[in-house]
């Protein structure tokens, strides 16, 4: 079965430190937390981007792992948007399409919006069937007909996705809650 | 009043528009033009037409602050004590009153045991808290706040909502996609590609259009 | 040493000393290993470092040149620049620039400075998170090693000019206009003046060399 362990994992940035016991089914999963509780932190161990102080984390079954971070535009490679879509290994034309696009294929990805970047890093992401899909803030830079996708979007998502986000208003029912509180993950949400 | 005639910037084009002092929600969908309106009000942006007056001064020679979206420019310094000095110091004022506008500011955001830490050592919502005491600390009769609500979660904007309220900036605006959030200003300016669709409350009628409509 | 005005002072004696002769490379490592914290940057910019100087300091003796008191002097010089990058402090260099500024006459273009340099420190911070960030986001790709630092060199330098134009427009915004007031307040521990006093000696050793310092006393 997919699934993310983390057992006894400790994590430290300086000053920072959060604990974490839990496992993580598929289906989505929503991190939520007070500023500074570190979500971000956790975001990155899971993407395998920091180890951590003690303990293990272990991905069961999971072939392809994905992280979206805060800033969309670290993830742009292509010279065109219609490049970009195709670097995820994504046929241009109907994907530019869903994500509202389709004008501006031509355009170079560093001139988007910060929304319009987001809608495109999302949308090829959650297009790539990844076993693991590891989200920090999605909806953050999205208008609201965009939360409302991205609402969508993951709840229908297949594999263990972990998003990281304060925002409730457009989760499916089904997400499970987590939350930081007191340097320690918990189920559960507010 | 803050007065908009016959402005042209990027994609805005307002014809007449204006802000009474309180707090001002910006609402609209992505590429609307809500930054550019910020921008303009505080003087980041000159129009390229038409004039942008904030009670009859151009907003570049009123105190105008800006906190923009997260995930943001970080901030100047490396020290936080710097960070919400930087405005008073740059001003030439006496290193007592600078002293005494970073702890008022600190202690409106809640930031006081931030001071003596690192910039580098902060996580990006301590950050924004920051930029936000600031923004505070310069006293602004402007203060503009791009996308608010990006990374604070309800309990943090429910404390900090209060806190820029009574800062004694005239004008504070700010830019939200949470109808929760709009529904707290005084009033509500919505954009639409470029042009104001609407103000008070058919803005925040708005909301329940774009979710209906998907 | 806490102070930053008795740190510049001590570490450009001692780089002085470390550069001009094998005895005052010598000195500048003495004076590391008593009066330092005797810390050395981790990670794997030592190693590249240390493997550099290995390599000149043998081309230089291959070469017919002095290879070997090279490597001493070059190796202090650096072990001096690796105590002054483990020893700074948050606003140093802001402290230093005002400080200075201020004793010359010259209070605004030591603010500048400080400002500066602070700017080029934080640059230099934020563009290694970013690339963490960015590396992580593009090795998701797999693409050609070619492309692959072309996309992470876009992304990163996209990322830099973005927070420069931001950082230039908050600056504006809160009124700098050039010059400000900053009164820094040091904390001094009483052993720094005599550790600077030591590295000056160390300097003066190595221009007078070691026979002239032994004939002077006796």
């Amino acid at each position: 079965m997919t699934a993310v362990i983390l057992d006894r994992v400790v994590l430290e940035r300086g000053p920072f430190r959060l604990e974490v016991d839990a496992v993580f089914g598929p289906g989505l999963h929503v991190v939520a937390g007070r500023i500074g509780a570190g979500k971000s932190t956790l975001a990155l161990a899971l993407a395998g981007g920091l180890a951590p102080a003690s303990g293990a984390i272990r991905l069961e079954s999971i072939s392809r792992r994905l992280w979206v971070g805060q800033s969309p535009g670290h993830h742009m490679t292509g010279a065109t948007v219609e490049a970009e879509v195709a670097s995820w290994g994504l046929a241009p034309g109907p994907h530019l399409d869903r994500f509202g696009l389709a004008d501006r294929a031509a355009a170079d990805p560093f001139r988007l919006s910060r929304g319009e970047q987001q809608r495109l890093v999302l949308g090829c992401a959650l297009a790539t069937d990844a076993d693991l899909s590891i989200l920090d803030e999605p909806f953050a830079p999205l208008d609201v007909p965009g939360r409302i996708a991205l609402g969508r979007a993951l709840g229908t998502h297949p594999g263990v996705t972990i998003a990281m986000t304060h925002t409730d208003r457009y989760l499916p029912p089904t997400a499970t809650r987590w939350r930081i509180r007191s340097g320690r993950l918990d189920p559960g949400g507010q | 009043m803050i007065e908009l005639s016959a402005v042209s910037a990027r994609n805005l084009r307002v014809d007449r528009l204006e802000i009474p002092p309180g707090l001002t929600a910006v609402i609209g969908m992505n590429g609307a033009g809500k930054t550019t309106l910020l921008e303009l009000c505080c003087g980041l942006l000159l129009p390229d037409a038409g004039a942008v007056l904030v009670d009859g001064q151009p907003p570049r020679e009123t105190d105008a602050a800006l906190v923009p979206a997260f995930p943001g420019p970080a901030l100047v310094f490396s020290r936080v004590a710097d960070e919400l000095a930087s405005s008073g110091r740059f001003a030439g004022l006496p290193p007592d009153e600078v002293a005494g506008r970073v702890a008022a500011a600190a202690d409106a955001v809640g930031v006081r045991p931030l001071l003596g830490r690192s910039t580098r050592s902060l996580s990006g919502g301590e950050q924004f808290m920051v930029s936000l005491a600031a923004a505070l600390a310069s006293r602004p009769l402007v203060l503009v706040l791009d996308e608010f609500d990006g990374v604070l979660d309800r309990e943090s904007l429910a404390d900090l909502l209060p806190a820029v309220r009574a800062t004694g900036a005239r004008y504070v605006l700010l830019s939200t996609h949470e109808p929760a959030l709009a529904a707290l200003a005084d009033q509500a300016v919505a954009l639409a590609d470029g042009r104001v669709a609407a103000t008070g409350a058919a803005a925040c009628a708005l909301f329940d259009a774009w979710e209906n409509a998907a | 040493m806490n102070d930053p005005r008795y740190r510049l002072l001590a570490v450009t004696a001692l780089s002085g000393a470390a550069f001009l002769s094998v005895p005052g490379a010598i000195g500048a490592v003495l004076w590391w290993l008593v009066c330092s914290n005797r810390t050395l940057p981790s990670g794997r910019a030592v190693l590249y470092l240390g493997v550099t100087v290995l390599l000149t300091a043998a081309a230089t003796a291959a070469a017919g040149g002095d290879g070997l008191p090279y490597l001493i002097r070059i190796s202090a010089v650096l072990l001096i620049a690796a105590y002054a990058y483990t020893a700074q402090q948050d606003g140093d260099l802001l402290d230093l620039g005002a400080w200075l500024g201020a004793r010359i006459g010259l209070p605004d273009a030591g603010f500048d400075l400080g400002l500066t340099a602070e700017l080029a420190l934080g640059s230099l911070a934020a563009a290694a998170d970013d690339l963490t960030q960015i590396r992580l986001a593009v090795d998701q790709k797999r693409l050609p090693l070619l492309r692959r630092w072309f996309a992470i060199g876009t992304a990163v330098l996209h990322a830099e000019l973005r927070r420069g134009r931001e950082l230039a427009g908050l600056l504006a915004l809160r009124g700098y206009v050039g010059g400000g007031t900053h009164d820094p307040r040091f904390a001094t521990s009483r052993s720094e003046p005599l550790a600077a006093v030591l590295a000056l000696s160390v300097l003066l050793f190595a221009i007078l060399g070691p026979r002239d310092i032994f004939i002077l006393s006796l």
